[in-house]
């Protein structure tokens, strides 16, 4: 245990190190209330002008529609592979079954940049067009391995033998799955859901290669308007972003615990 | 309620085998207990009954009906784990109706048959707790309760009291071998304790190592273990190995490989003869302490090493040259100090020779 003097000074700087992290987006929320024409910190006044702003601009409204469907559709796809992944590796040893763990979460090593590249590459060398589809294409390979990792972690919290009692039971394999497995790993489910969800809503570096003008997600908007502008308008949406990864943290933190899902606890 | 018939059973994981050609035959309505150090094969046979596992080799059968292939979920069979493994989403009734559920037994008839299992185990009054709210013995009353609704042919039970602290150990296996006997349920109960087997089982089945050793009422089996490893592993013995070096009608002459030497005569039984290596299994409660030599029985001369006063007996430790004995007193006899001398002596007719293992 930590004696008091000590800890005192280390919870200052947890408090500190917190701070560093998200003052930058609490700097970037405060702005986007702005009464002015520019972005400036502190704001002078306070409004809703720039969200009013927002709404008035269909080609934002659009990409958020875009980011919307793009990120339920993966998220959805995304843990409906995840949990027949992860249950078909932690249930079944198999021959190479190391080596397919590994395979599976072989995209978290690579860099968003390059993989946008290869895939636009991909798509183009196959005349496959860049659309919504192929977004979510992209947006599912990029969290499918997060998917795998949360409910392979909700099924090693599951006892064993408990579906072997359901077996013993008279129920097989699909109906052991559906009243005892399920119920147990739905908070995995939900964790996936919702952490794949955020992961595409946010998803920036692929993004770029893989978006046209039919299918450009609301970071990628943010990211072109940028180029050429830079006004309040940017922190508005900037900040519903934040909202809406806060929320799905708040969801994710009600049903499985940010703890247990890294190991923490 | 059925009859079980292991044929012959082999289960291999690769290069080990964990069962090695087992055949057991198990009547109806018995109570049959599989007993064995860790890795002795009896939970892997326990396994392969339940049908969690499929034999490398071999038949079993339930009944009249062959269990090859057919899967845990059409066998018909109540388990009971380690663990427990309760359903730790559903409340204590839901838990036990499940088996119920998964046969489609209508929701009038549910209710009545759980209350009625709930009554056999005395948990009435918990029928809408949840498991985490139940305490080890409680959850252990669920499990059975839930394997015994299903009303099926064989009850498996794999080592259901090893979670328990000892009283409630005790408590818990003669209420299980109540509802056994109440039910007349076919049973199978796997344990490594060897005390918990002889108070509950009709028949021990002693497993060392994938096989079986020996089977036999605990009576049988203490009396008269079949080798060394029994005899060991059931109650306390005292060992003296050596070699047989005469025997003459029903009686044997034993010279033991002791420092000093020594001969003892014991009953032969037709087991071994002159010649082979053998020993002497002798139970604690065989041996007597005397001050002399006494005549007409096996004398040892020894010092006593340790005196240890249980209430009900005296355990005493005495060392014979350069062998450990143990000699249990009945309370009442005279209690010898650390150090004296003694004389270990038991008649010719006490404990058992055994051949020992080449």
């Amino acid at each position: 245990m930590i004696p008091p003097g000590p800890r005192r000074w280390l919870g200052a700087f947890v408090v500190l190190a917190c701070l560093f992290s998200v003052a930058p987006v609490l700097v970037i929320v405060i702005e986007s209330f702005t009464s002015s024409d520019y972005v400036v910190f502190p704001p002078p006044g306070l409004s809703f002008k720039w969200y009013g702003e927002f709404i008035k601009r269909p080609e934002f409204v659009d990409s958020a529609l875009v980011s919307l469907v793009v990120a339920l559709c993966a998220s959805l796809v995304s843990t409906l592979l995840g949990a027949m992944t992860a249950v078909a590796l932690e249930r079944h040893a198999f021959f190479g079954r190391r080596l397919l763990q590994s395979l599976f979460l072989a995209p978290l090593s690579l860099p968003g940049i390059i993989f946008g590249l290869a895939l636009l590459q991909f798509l183009a060398r196959y005349g496959w067009p860049r659309n919504v589809v192929t977004m979510t294409l992209a947006h599912i390979i990029i969290t499918l391995p997060f998917a795998i990792r949360f409910i392979s972690v909700a099924l090693l919290g599951i006892d064993r033998n408990v579906e072997l009692a359901a077996h013993s039971l008279g129920a097989n394999r699909l109906r052991a799955f559906w009243h005892v497995t399920f119920p147990l790993i739905r908070p995995g489910i939900a964790a996936s859901l919702v952490f794949a969800f955020i992961l595409s809503f946010d998803e920036v570096a692929a993004s770029l290669f893989v978006a046209s003008p039919s299918a450009m997600t609301l970071p990628v908007r943010i990211f072109v308007y940028i180029d050429q502008n830079y006004d309040p308008l940017v922190s508005a949406v900037s900040s519903l972003l934040v909202l809406a990864a806060v929320i799905a943290l708040v969801i994710i933190e009600k049903t499985v615990g940010m703890g247990r899902l890294f190991g923490l606890r | 309620m059925a009859t079980v018939e292991l044929e012959d059973v082999t289960k291999s994981f690769g290069d080990t085998v964990a069962v090695a050609g087992l055949s057991l035959r198990i009547e109806h309505g018995e109570f049959v207990a599989l007993l064995g150090p860790s890795g002795c094969g009896k939970t892997t046979t326990l396994q392969v009954l339940a049908g969690f596992i499929e034999p490398t080799s071999g038949e079993i059968r339930v009944g009249t009906q062959l269990m090859r292939g057919i899967p845990p979920h059409k066998r018909n069979i109540g388990v009971v784990f380690q663990s427990y493994a309760l359903f730790p989403h559903l409340s204590v009734f839901d838990n036990i109706a499940f088996g119920l559920r998964m046969r489609n037994v209508p929701a009038s008839e549910i209710a009545g048959r759980v209350n009625r299992a709930l009554d056999l185990v005395q948990l009435t009054s918990l029928d809408q707790r949840y498991p985490k709210a139940l305490s080890g013995g409680q959850q252990q009353r669920v499990a059975l309760a839930r394997a015994l609704v299903i009303e099926p042919s064989v009850l498996l039970l794999d080592e259901p009291l090893s979670n328990l602290d000892a009283n409630l150990r005790e408590q818990m296996r003669f209420e299980i071998r109540e509802i056994q006997k109440r039910i007349g349920i076919t049973t199978v109960f796997v344990t490594h304790d060897q005390s918990e087997a002889m108070a509950v089982a009709d028949r021990l089945v002693v497993m060392s190592k994938g096989n079986i050793r020996q089977v036999g009422t605990a009576q049988q089996i203490y009396e008269s273990p079949a080798d060394v490893f029994v005899a060991e592993f059931i109650g306390q013995a005292n060992l003296l190995k050596g070699r047989v070096a005469a025997v003459s009608e029903g009686e044997a002459r034993l010279a033991i490989a002791i420092a000093q030497g020594g001969v003892v005569t014991a009953q032969h039984r037709g087991r071994v003869g002159s010649g082979q290596a053998a020993a002497l299994a002798l139970r604690p409660e065989d041996l007597r302490l005397a001050i002399d030599v006494q005549p007409g029985m096996n004398n040892l001369a020894g010092t006593v090493t340790r005196v240890n006063y249980l209430g009900s007996v005296i355990n005493v430790g005495v060392r014979a040259g350069d062998l450990a004995l143990t000699i249990t007193a009945p309370r009442g006899e005279r209690i010898p100090a650390e150090g004296e001398n003694v004389v270990v002596c038991w008649p010719p007719s006490a404990g058992i020779l055994l051949p020992e293992a080449p």
